[in-house]
């Protein structure tokens, strides 16, 4: 058998770190949420503070107790819009008393243009890999809960305002669930393939996209009108 | 510095409108204000300090990420080259004489990820269909097909590791490769989908297309995967009838199929019966095989 080459080896060091790729799981890796976040470094955030390293390392022990903190913080950032823009468009009273279904397309437009294309909502996929990783885990999950506690009642305003209740054995968490799926899969969609989730239908006079059609889709499903008397 | 300090998410308030709470059990702190507006940081609250500096570092992230830096998502930051030479059974020198720095290293093997094609399983939809066929006794129906997807998607570590490659994304060969493995997957599936609505007594309605309601089942797919490796308890199994399993995906994919698509026997039934449409017998193995020109295989009626 001949000596590998120079080229044979390089193909075999970058096979083993495919493998690692593709295998990998980060569960007993405690400094898994860490390299995820290497490239922030504390001396940058103190400098663009215009601080010192010290005092940032007065809040936090350590670089990597920085970014675990981080990581929650980046999480969080879906939660944050949608939930106002929600709450802005109920304050429009006009808006409530005319077509509820519109408020629902306007809103879900609304939150897909302004997350499909946001760096830092984006960044949270990069730490799927890493979801073994209890704490890791957890802290998408947290994200993730609060859409349900967040948009829960408002599934149930808007159920109740066009005439429908969940329809057994739904409940609004797997509702929710699923719409906050199609919401990450067409998000990551639109980021490798922007023209096959961009395309709008007619509807009427009015346009929706396609994640405002699979959520009323979703809700229509899951949701059954009230009968007369009920 | 000041054009991006524009773009930086600011730090934003938890709202209290009317009587609606919307951060039940938060209480609003009276004032704060972006990082970027501070003079002296010497009247801030050590917590007040915390947010800045936590609002800096989403800042970089995001930053990083449209700067196009090569370690931006560091979806591979977990390949270490001292592991590597671990595995292969030599000193990280070894490596280092070939690549200069872990970075370069990466950079490499992104590009060896991308030209092997080893992350992008087009063949998986295929697998999974043979897989069910050969192990059922009668032909499958459409939520049978769709627990197996979901069961098999959401095992897949090949999945999540496709996932975080999409923080390359800036890098338009990623893009264009990921962009291209989906769309050829979606060529070839289509012509099965579109078989199996024919066997389910469906069509498009006139405002949609058959690539449309595939873009949708495929974003639900791995949106509902991704919820699964958060935790398995996110997406539990629906009990629509006792005695048949409806993952979350299945019911939750009948209810684009029923958006999507109208009867083509009666297309003014508007509320169509939840759990029906899963429940007809279709093949899309022998769909999809013969869509891949193969001839000589039993398609159905």
């Amino acid at each position: 058998m001949p000596r590998p080459t120079a080229e044979d080896r390089r193909l075999d060091y970058l096979d083993i770190g495919a493998e690692i790729v593709t295998k990998f799981s980060a569960a007993d890796s405690a400094a898994a949420t860490v390299d995820a976040l290497a490239n922030v470094k504390v001396a940058d955030v103190a400098d663009r503070a215009g601080v010192t390293k010290g005092a940032v390392y007065h809040v936090w022990p350590s670089q990597e107790a920085y970014r675990k903190d981080l990581l929650a913080r980046l999480l969080e950032h879906n939660r944050q819009s949608g939930v106002r823009e929600m709450s802005e468009l109920l304050q429009d009273v006009a808006l409530l008393e005319g077509d509820p279904r519109a408020v629902l397309l306007q809103h879900a437009d609304y939150v897909f243009d302004r997350l499909k294309d946001d760096p830092a909502f984006f960044a949270r996929f990069s730490f799927f890999i890493y979801a073994s990783n209890p704490e890791v885990s957890e802290l998408l999950g947290r994200g993730d809960d609060a859409i349900i506690e967040d948009f829960g009642p408002y599934v149930e305003m808007y159920l109740h305002l066009i005439g429908r209740r969940l329809r057994e054995p739904f409940t609004v968490a797997m509702l929710l669930t699923s719409i906050s799926a199609l919401f990450m899969g067409l998000c990551l969609r639109y980021r490798t393939s922007p023209e096959l989730v961009d395309p709008t239908r007619a509807e009427g006079e009015r346009i929706c996209s396609m994640y405002a059609f699979g959520l009323e889709a979703l809700l229509m499903h899951f949701s059954e009108a009230v009968p007369a008397g009920a | 510095m000041d054009a991006a300090a524009t773009d930086v998410p600011t730090r934003s308030r938890p709202l209290s409108v009317g009587r609606l709470s919307v951060y039940p059990g938060v209480d609003a702190p009276n004032d704060i204000r972006p990082w970027r507006s501070l003079g002296a940081m010497g009247r801030r609250t050590k917590d007040e300090r915390k947010d800045d500096y936590l609002d800096i570092g989403a800042a970089l992230v995001a930053e990083s990420a449209l700067a196009g830096e090569s370690d931006a998502g560091l979806a591979l930051a977990h390949v270490k080259i001292a592991d590597v030479a671990d595995r292969a059974g030599v000193t990280k020198g070894a490596l280092y004489h070939i690549w200069d720095s872990q970075e370069a290293y990466w950079r490499d093997l992104l590009q060896h990820l991308m030209d092997g094609n080893r992350l992008f399983g087009a063949d998986q939809l295929d697998d999974i269909g043979g897989r069910i066929s050969a192990a059922s006794a009668t032909r499958p129906t459409l939520r049978v097909y769709a627990n197996a997807l979901f069961d098999s998607m959401s095992q897949d570590p090949a999945f999540f590791a496709r996932i975080s490659l999409f923080s390359y994304l800036h890098d338009e060969a990623v893009r264009a490769s990921l962009d291209a493995e989906f769309t050829e997957t979606l060529d070839r599936i289509a012509p099965a989908l579109e078989s199996a609505l024919g066997d389910m007594g469906r069509r498009m309605r006139p405002d949609t297309t058959l690539m449309d309601f595939a873009v949708a089942v495929a974003a639900l797919l791995e949106g509902l995967c991704l919820q699964y490796r958060i935790s398995p308890s996110r997406t539990p199994d629906v009990p629509i009838r006792g005695d048949v399993r409806w993952s979350l995906f299945a019911a939750s994919a009948e209810a684009l199929l029923f958006a999507y698509t109208e009867s083509s026997v009666d297309p003014d039934v508007d509320e169509p019966s939840v759990g029906a449409a899963g429940e007809v017998e279709i093949d899309l193995s022998a769909a999809a095989a013969r869509s891949h020109g193969l001839t000589g295989v039993e398609v159905g009626d």
